[in-house]
């Protein structure tokens, strides 16, 4: 199946960069480069899988990473999420969560199969989103995963990139 | 993408007055089937890490990039999947139907991006009626 590019308007496919499946940040440097040209290049291919929507240079050769379907955040959700920080005081981790749980609408992954259930919860600022219980079930693989991906859903609906 | 955005006039008005000034740039797996690497980052490939030091990327004739960026390949950043996006949403702003294509209320960001095609779009005419002997695209 093919995947659902970026988008300002429908579902887009998202990955998690510490999938096993996606290629991991190098540890040490190599004759030729210093470490952090290395980390350097790691996260502009993580960037540029991003903006294409080609995975390849950052895919393992053989495996697939888990594809999450995310809804673009309209601009009043992103300002409800900025609002609570400042006026609410939640921290950027609850923020990210909350974003995450908006634009979430499932995930394609060999492994998880069909294990995960997209339950909807009522709220009144954001209206039905994932509920806790989705978050807390991806926290217990990886609790990197939703403050992730809620962070990149957060930055897409912020600005245009500058390209 | 707002380069991206600004280009796509220009690259399609370019690909039609000398098309194969673009050959290179018109698709990317072909470019990376056939370019070196080191070739492909001379010419500001997106997908390759930049060179230190290389000449500006290719930009179309009268192009006016104040910004003097060029930073990256322009058949890279025409084809990025939300210019696409955005120039096809364009087609049905033209037409007054930006509702339907969208399914629902038009996202900040895309209008934001048509608005910047349709800018492009008008720097595009006004170079087009402007002789190449003024800097522009028209005959004179």
């Amino acid at each position: 199946m093919s995947l659902r590019p970026p988008s300002n308007v429908v579902a887009y496919d998202d990955f998690f960069s510490a999938d096993p499946a996606i290629v991991q940040p190098p540890k040490e440097r190599t004759t030729e480069q210093s470490l952090k040209e290395l980390l350097d290049e790691h996260a502009r291919k993580l960037v540029v899988a991003r903006e294409t929507g080609r995975w390849e240079d950052v895919t393992v050769p053989g495996r697939t990473p888990a594809r999450f379907k995310m809804q673009p955040l309209t601009g009043n959700v992103r300002r409800e999420i900025l609002d609570a920080i400042e006026r609410r005081g939640i921290g950027s981790h609850r923020a990210a969560q909350i974003a995450f749980r908006v634009a979430f609408k499932g995930v394609t992954d060999p492994e998880l199969g069909d294990t995960v259930k997209l339950e909807l919860e009522d709220t009144d600022r954001y209206g039905k989103i994932a509920a806790i219980a989705v978050a807390d079930f991806f926290d217990r693989i990886d609790p990197q995963i939703v403050t992730e991906l809620g962070n990149e859903a957060v930055r897409r609906a912020s600005d245009l990139s500058p390209k | 993408m707002i380069e991206g955005l600004r280009l796509l006039p220009w690259f399609h008005d370019e690909g039609r007055r000398d098309p194969e000034s673009l050959a290179a740039l018109k698709d990317c797996r072909t470019c990376m089937a056939t370019q070196t690497e080191m070739t492909r980052r001379s010419m500001g490939c997106g997908f390759l890490p930049p060179l230190e030091a290389r000449l500006p990327s290719w930009r179309p004739r009268a192009f006016p990039d104040e910004s003097g960026a060029g930073d990256v390949c322009a058949g890279y950043l025409v084809r990025l999947p939300e210019v696409i996006e955005a120039a096809r949403a364009y087609t049905h702003w033209s037409n007054g139907e930006l509702a339907a294509f969208c399914g629902s209320l038009p996202p900040e960001l895309l209008v934001i991006s048509i608005e910047i095609i349709a800018g492009s779009i008008a720097e595009l005419n006004v170079a087009t009626m402007k002789p190449a002997s003024q800097g522009g695209l028209g005959s004179g």
